[in-house]
Parts: structure tokens; C-alpha cells; sequence
């Protein structure tokens, strides 16, 4: 899915430093508040939802779509965008790679009822496909126009495989003298073209442990901000350039981390 | 039977499909899919669609056969697509087989597999579905454990072109018969031992069974007969209790017909992404060149009360956020104004909206367009089919001129700046002058639309869609030649030199896929080998441009050496046997002959469902609910 097709199709989407991809909801809000009746009871929740490998092939597209569906059968009353094309208030922390897991991916929901966070995450648990489920809902302070500006880091798994004989020393040696470059730079595509980008000081952590064999599992602590963060699979590929034959299994994101945390 | 799906299935699932294109076609799990436990029931039953994901789920049909089926609990039935030419290529490079979406079953590995004709260009589909899912192409090749392959849908209706590969056909409508196949299969089942044995030893027993079903046509069970110029279909029956003609399967009364208010709700944006209620089978306008108007007689409709029930149900277990209804000719649906206004208002708190396909060319289906489309962001489609007005009797297309006129006018006051317009060249007794009459409205059109848009008149545009003529089974048109690619090509030059506008964007149908198109609708058996041959040269989604290769199919033409040019374009003696003739589609010969001869002396027919009975013959199969609805 290209970016622009994205922009497009998506309302309310923001990047985890907060940037509008699509005007909506800003807007929506300042329109509604300056009408005459008395504000509504309305709850701002925010999601922490796992994707299981059953969903894990979901564009990110897809898997907004799922859950606005989910959240109608559900009969949650979701407050939705003015204007010609009105979209549901809703919007995800981050998207996730194409065909990788999670287990609790941020969503940021506006509903126009007062209910408990825990009403909400139980409707929505019956109506959601197989491997998507709501693991936590808490509310969020009314006063955060930008839900998920303070996300800054995010936690993966990754499992890879080796070359046959290959030892996690192997591998934690070649992670070593990865994280001694000072460098690490790569060529990034991006809707304005390519890009040089330095992954290094996006890099927090980066360790290797052993998995089922031959695979072994990777823990990376990445950057995951708009205007600077670093994919996973941009890392393990920079690990592949010292460890030939290593290939990407699966990746997980076992959660997004705010500033303050 | 293989067990159920494991989460570490899905893990090594997550990594073959890697560099695939929208993999979520491949994975299923949608919301409201049927999985069940494949060692409880008697019967597992494959609908395989011969196309992709997104063209198959948007079929109703493939919806309404995985309800009743998966209702039986007896049954398990689960779907398998075509997959895109990535996916195809990783199935085949790991030596792997087309499985069902929902327990990964590879189709070799059903009982019955199901796969509906919707249209002539995805025959290569056909055996690329069977190819990919280890199933042998020739039926005559199938025995021991491999699955019984049925057919269906519309071009059924003429099933010899791929009689080579399907065990039996459905003719018609599969909501009722595809239950009496089910207990023919399960008695049989008890009869004859373990799946092994009964398929290797019984399998003719089976098929002989299902012949016995009103409306299953069992290719191998009738002699073939042979015509001097080498075409073949199937002649008299071999069998005792075989039926020499078979007739299609009507369902009687549409009002209780089951309907699928729990579909499946797709993760990948599909063609027709919304829920859908079937207001209406069949339509009684007449036009000649249309099959589905023939092959859905009579015109059926749903009680205003139970399309408000399944809209409901529709939209309270899907969370779709559009629902439309689905007719052959919507705006003829009775009651369409207050099902409209029900779809509009009744879910407008949950941001459900209704659309409206299928318009009628008049001011009527304009309103009613108007009115489900509030923020106007889409086009509005007209079908005036013909230019001329002559032309336009002569098919049988009750639209006059001023009618076109009205109909835009409206739509430009309205505000509508898209107008789309369909026309079809190369109908029977069609002149150039006829082709330049679809210029000429199309510039009246574009004029009136300068007139009523005034300052805006800058954001008009026209699509002029034309279609080459195709003639099909059991059409008054049956018997008549089709245009050949040059004579297509030659009226196409026409229209673009009598079109000067910019505005005016012109798109056309493939003159070479028309033309296989055409071939393949009216043949025989002897075109098995062709379709085969083409899928050996790799012909595959042949409905999609980019796919069609028409060399593919002319080399596997000149190799059984058939000239499909001159199978297209040739003219037919109306008392010439037809490769059709052992297939009852319910309407009598004479009326379709009557309106031959109609339509060449320039005669309409009334609309038999709304104006009176133009005596088809259908009601010989069932009470013919129009008769109803006309005396109110």
C-alpha cells in the first residue's frame, strides 16, 4: 500500500510523535465544541491490543478496518469526524510491519458515551476476529490531543534463523561489533525518495538469545518516533551484512514505550 | 483429514508469505468464516472460485452455497480463490498444494469440489484451480481418492466447453439442489465403504445417483454425437433414469429462500465491499441480448418486511459500514423507495450509508440515485445499450431518447459532474449509422451537461463505456453472428472520430477477448482441448487485460485446428441443432425464435413483470409470481 493511498484512505491516523497524517479529528473537535449544547459524556480510552500470527498479514489498512467493524457490531458508540466524510474517531499508536505480531498495540478510541474502560474492552473482545484481542483499556486524559505523542521507543522480538552450525556466540559477537560502530547507515525509501539514515543512535538495546534450534531470538529496543525511528528488519539486515545467511523469521513487538515510563 | 490449523502452522505461514503481494487473501479467518472439525462431519465439501479473492468474495451466489451448506451440520464447506500469479508460484516452488482457506485442506482432499462458471474468460481458471489443488483436469482421469468436480452458475447453461473437466453440472439456481447433492452423497457414502474403496470402486454409482437429481446434467452419462463440421455435445442419454434434456432448477418462492444474514466480512478491500440483500431474482424486461434476464425467469421479489429484517441482521453481524440492495434491475424492485428510505435512515446513528447499483436510464432511478448519495463524490451510470432508436427496439431496450435527455438533465441539476454511459457495438442488424447515433447522444449529452452545469461545466466528464456484443445461450440472439475483431475494431474508429471532446473518455472492451469470449459461449466439447491447450501456454485471468494473451489462445485453436474468428462471426439457421439443445433453461424455443424475428422487424415486448406475460414458458416450471404482482 503506498503512502498516499494510505493518507487517503485513513482518518485520524497519527505517527507516534503525534503528526497528523490526516486531518479529522482537530478540526472535528473544534467544530463540535462550538456549537450550542451542553458537551456530551464522552470517554477517551486507550487499547492495548494483541495481533497474533492469524492477523499478522493484515495491511495495517486492514487491520484499522477490522476493528472499526468490531467496534460497530459491537454497538460502541464511537464518536465520528464533521464534514462530508465522516470517519470514526479511533487511531492506532503505530503501525506494525507487514506480517509481524504484536502483543499490545495502542489504540486511542473517542467514544461518545460514558462507559467503563472495562465495558468497552469486554464488547469489543466478542466482536473482534481470532488474534486480535484487547489485553488492557485504560482512560486517557481529555486533555491528550495527540494520544501517542510521548511513545518513543518500542520493544521487538525477532526470531531469525542461521546458517547450520551457527551459535549464539556467533551471534553476539557480530551484535558487539555492530553496536561498536559509530555508524550505521543505510538507504531508506520514503515518499520524497531515498534517504541516508544512521541506525545507530536509534539502537537502544540489542541482544540475542536462544530460541528453538536452528532459530534464535533477537530482543531489540528501537527508536519509534515519526521523524526518527528504526525498523527492525533495517537492523537484522545490517546483522546479516556480519552473520551470513541469517534470515528473519518472525517479528513481535511486545510493546511501545512512552517518555515517562 | 488433516487436524486443525496450529498457532505454529501460522507461524510458518507468516514466513513463506513474505514477499506476497496482499497476503491476507491467503490466510482466511475473516469474521463470521465456518470452521469446523473436519473429523465430524460426513461431507467436505470445496467451493472453489475461479478467480481471485477479491472478485470471488464479492460474488453473492459463492455466500448464499457456504451458508445453507455450512447450516447442515454435516458439512463442512470452505472456500478456495484463485491465487494471484506470486502466490501461484510459491505453492508451486515449494511443492505444495491450493488449500481451503479454512482448515488448509488441499482441494485434491475433498469430497465435492464446486466451482461456478460466472463468465467464459476464467475457463483457463478453472484448471488452474484444479492444477494448483492436485485435482487431474479430465474427469475421465479422476478415480480412486480424487474429488467429484461440479459445476455451475451461468454458463452452465451451456456446458459442453468444459464438460472434459467437470463431473456434473448444476443447472440453475444451487440454493435447493445443492442440499439434494448432500444427501445423494451421504446415502451413497453408507452404501459403498470407506472413502477409498467407494471412490475408486463406486465412483460411476455416484455419478449415476446424482444424474437421477432434477437439474444435475452428468457429461459422462450421454453418448456424444458429432456434427459434419467436427463440433460435438452430448447426445442421447446411456443410462436408464438418465433425463435426456435437463432442466434448470428454479427456487419457487425467493421469500423463503435461505439468505446469508451471517456472511463472511473480508479483511482485504474487495470489489463489492458492503453487505448486500437480494431484493429481486430474475427481471422482466426482455431485453434480447441478455442471458441473465432469460436464465433468471421468472422475476422474483422479497416482502419489503424481510428485507428490513435481513438488513438488520445484516448490519448488526457484519459492521459493515455500507449496505446495498442487489437486483438485476433494482429500481423495478416494487418497493424500492421505502427500502431505500428504511437503508438511509435506520442505521444513520451507527454511520451506515446505503448505495444503489443498477439503474434504470429514466428520472426515476436518477431520484433514487439522489437520494442514497448524499455527499455526490461518485459518477452516476446510465446503460442506453444502443445509439439508435431503431436499434434500441430492436434489442428490446424500452428507452427512448428524451428518456436519456431526462435522465441526464437530472443528474446535472442534481449536481452530478461524473456521467457514465454504456453502449454496446455490434448488435444484430447494427449499421455505422447506428454506432455514430452513440456519438451524437453522447454530444447531446455532453451539451446538456455544459447547458445545466453553467460555471461548473468544466468538471464534466463522460465515460463512454462500449462493449462489443457477445451472443449467448438461450438469448433471442442465440442464433445471431457476432462482430469479428476488425469489424469492432472499424466501429470503434467510428465513434473516436465522431467524439471530439476531451471530456468525453472513451474506454472499450478487448475485441479479442469478446471474441474468445463469444467462442467459447457457443461451443461444444471440442473446444475442451482448446481451453486446455491455452492453460498449457499459460493462459490465466483472461478477464484481466493484463493477463490476456489472445496468442496463447489462437495457438491452441490452430492446433485442434479450429478458426475461432470464423466460429465467432458465422451465422446460424435458426433450425440448426444446438450444442446447448439437451439444456432446458425453462423458456420455450418458439419464444425465443418469436423474439428473433421481433427483433429484426423492429417490434417491442412488453416488460412481463411489471405490463403482462409475453408467455416464455417458464411458467411450465413454476407459478410465475409476476402474474401476481401485475394484478397487484
Amino acid at each position: 500500500m503506498s503512502g498516499r493511498a494510505a493518507a487517503e484512505r485513513m482518518t485520524a491516523v497519527r505517527t507516534a510523535a503525534g503528526k497528523r497524517v490526516q486531518t479529522g479529528w482537530p478540526r472535528g473537535r473544534r467544530q463540535a465544541a462550538e456549537r450550542p449544547q451542553p458537551p456530551a459524556p464522552r470517554l477517551y480510552v486507550r487499547l492495548a491490543l494483541s495481533k497474533g500470527p492469524e492477523v499478522a498479514w493484515l495491511g495495517h489498512l486492514e487491520l484499522l478496518r477490522a476493528v472499526e467493524r468490531a467496534v460497530r457490531r459491537a454497538g460502541l458508540p464511537v464518536a465520528y469526524s464533521q464534514g462530508f466524510n465522516p470517519r470514526p474517531k479511533m487511531s492506532f499508536a503505530s503501525a506494525l510491519p507487514l506480517g509481524a505480531t504484536g502483543s499490545a498495540e495502542l489504540v486511542a478510541i473517542d467514544l461518545a458515551r460514558r462507559l467503563t474502560p472495562v465495558e468497552v474492552a469486554k464488547a469489543l473482545n466478542q466482536q473482534l476476529p481470532r488474534g486480535l484481542e484487547v489485553r488492557e483499556a485504560r482512560v486517557l486524559p481529555r486533555s491528550k490531543e495527540t494520544p501517542f505523542a510521548d511513545i518513543t521507543k518500542a520493544q521487538y522480538q525477532v526470531t531469525v534463523s542461521g546458517p547450520e552450525g551457527m551459535q549464539r556466540r556467533d551471534l553476539e559477537e557480530a551484535i558487539e561489533r555492530l553496536l561498536a560502530q559509530e555508524r550505521l547507515e543505510i538507504r531508506r525509501e520514503t515518499k520524497g525518495g531515498e534517504r541516508t539514515v544512521d541506525l545507530r543512535p536509534l539502537i537502544y538495546g540489542f541482544t540475542a538469545s536462544e530460541d528453538s534450534p536452528p532459530n534464535f531470538r533477537l530482543s531489540l529496543l528501537l527508536a519509534a518516533q515519526a521523524e526518527r525511528q528504526a525498523k527492525p528488519r533495517e537492523v537484522v539486515a545490517v546483522l546479516a551484512a556480519l552473520v551470513e545467511g541469517l534470515e528473519v523469521r518472525q517479528v513481535h513487538r511486545e510493546r511501545l514505550i512512552a517518555q515517562e515510563e | 483429514m488433516t487436524p486443525n490449523t496450529t498457532t505454529a502452522d501460522l507461524a510458518e505461514l507468516t514466513f513463506r508469505l513474505r514477499h506476497i503481494e496482499k497476503p491476507s487473501r491467503y490466510c482466511g479467518g475473516e469474521w463470521n468464516q465456518v470452521k469446523k472439525d473436519l473429523t465430524q462431519v460426513r461431507l467436505t465439501f470445496a467451493l472453489a472460485y475461479p478467480d481471485a479473492y477479491e472478485v470471488g468474495m464479492s460474488h453473492l451466489g459463492l455466500r448464499i452455497l457456504y451458508h445453507v451448506l455450512n447450516e447442515r451440520p454435516d458439512v463442512a464447506c470452505e472456500r478456495a480463490f484463485c491465487p494471484r500469479l506470486d502466490m501461484a508460484g510459491l505453492i508451486r516452488r515449494e511443492g505444495d498444494l491450493l488449500r481451503s482457506l479454512e482448515s488448509r485442506l488441499p482441494l485434491r482432499d475433498f469430497d465435492l469440489v464446486g466451482i461456478t462458471l460466472q463468465h467464459e474468460l476464467t475457463y483457463a481458471n478453472v484448471l488452474f484451480l484444479l492444477d494448483l489443488g492436485g485435482v487431474p483436469l479430465r474427469r475421465a482421469d479422476r478415480a480412486g481418492r480424487d474429488p467429484v468436480v461440479l459445476g455451475g452458475g451461468p454458463c452452465a447453461l451451456n456446458p459442453e466447453p468444459m464438460a472434459e473437466f467437470f463431473d456434473a453440472f448444476v443447472i440453475g439456481e444451487g440454493e435447493e439442489v445443492v442440499g439434494e447433492i448432500v444427501e445423494c452423497y451421504v446415502s451413497w457414502a453408507e452404501d459403498a465403504g470407506p472413502r477409498e474403496q467407494r471412490m475408486r470402486e463406486h465412483r460411476d454409482d455416484l455419478l449415476r445417483r446424482l444424474a437421477r437429481i432434477a437439474g444435475v446434467y452428468v457429461p459422462s452419462l450421454y453418448a456424444e454425437q458429432k456434427q459434419p463440421d467436427g463440433r460435438r455435445w452430448a447426445g442421447a442419454p446411456l443410462v436408464e433414469g438418465v433425463p435426456e434434456r435437463v432442466t434448470r432448477r428454479i427456487v419457487a418462492d425467493l421469500e423463503s429462500a435461505p439468505f446469508p444474514t451471517r456472511p463472511i466480512v473480508p479483511f482485504a478491500e474487495i470489489v463489492h465491499d458492503r453487505a448486500m440483500v437480494e431484493i429481486m431474482r430474475g427481471c422482466g424486461r426482455g431485453c434480447r441480448f441478455c442471458q441473465a434476464g432469460i436464465i433468471y425467469r421468472p422475476a422474483r421479489i422479497r416482502s419489503l418486511e424481510t428485507l428490513k429484517h435481513q438488513c438488520d441482521r445484516l448490519v448488526a453481524n457484519t459492521g459493515y459500514e455500507e449496505i446495498a440492495p442487489l437486483a438485476l434491475s433494482c429500481p423495478d424492485y416494487p418497493h424500492i423507495e421505502a427500502l431505500l428510505e428504511y437503508m438511509t435512515t435506520a442505521y444513520a446513528q451507527q454511520h451506515v450509508s446505503a448505495s444503489l447499483p443498477s439503474l434504470r436510464v429514466d428520472q426515476f432511478s436518477v431520484e433514487l440515485a439522489e437520494r442514497v448519495q448524499r455527499p455526490r463524490k461518485s459518477g452516476l451510470t446510465l446503460a442506453p445499450e444502443a445509439g439508435s432508436e431503431r436499434l434500441r427496439r430492436a434489442i428490446n431496450k424500452n428507452v427512448t431518447e428524451q428518456d436519456i435527455l431526462d435522465a441526464a438533465t437530472t443528474a446535472f441539476e442534481w449536481g452530478w459532474q461524473r456521467l457514465k454511459l454504456y453502449f454496446m457495438i455490434g448488435l444484430p442488424t447494427e449499421t455505422d449509422e447506428d454506432v455514430l447515433e452513440i456519438a451524437r447522444i453522447t454530444n447531446t449529452v455532453r451539451d446538456l451537461g455544459n447547458e445545466v452545469l453553467g460555471p461548473r461545466k468544466s468538471r464534466l466528464t463522460i465515460a463512454l463505456s462500449v462493449n462489443a456484443f457477445v451472443p449467448k445461450p438461450h438469448t433471442p440472439f442465440q442464433w445471431a453472428r457476432q462482430a469479428g475483431p476488425e469489424e469492432v475494431t472499424h466501429k470503434l474508429g467510428l465513434l473516436k472520430g465522431a467524439l471530439r471532446d476531451r471530456r468525453v473518455k472513451l474506454s472499450w472492451s478487448h475485441p479479442q477477448q469478446s471474441l474468445l469470449e463469444g467462442v467459447l459461449a457457443r461451443g461444444g466439447r471440442e473446444l475442451g482441448e482448446v481451453v486446455l491447450g491455452a492453460y498449457r501456454r499459460g493462459s490465466v485471468f483472461d478477464s484481466w487485460c493484463e493477463h490476456f494473451d489472445y496468442q496463447r489462445w489462437q495457438a491452441a485453436f490452430a492446433e485442434v485446428g479450429l478458426d475461432p474468428e470464423q466460429l465467432a462471426t458465422r451465422e446460424w439457421q435458426v433450425d440448426e441443432p444446438l450444442p446447448w439443445g439437451h439444456i432446458d433453461a425453462g423458456v420455450a424455443a418458439e419464444y425465443l425464435e418469436q423474439e428473433a424475428q421481433r427483433a429484426a422487424e423492429g417490434l417491442m415486448t412488453p416488460d412481463c413483470f411489471l405490463e403482462a406475460c409475453s408467455n416464455c414458458g417458464v411458467q411450465r416450471l413454476v407459478a410465475c409470481p409476476a402474474e401476481q404482482q401485475r394484478n397487484g
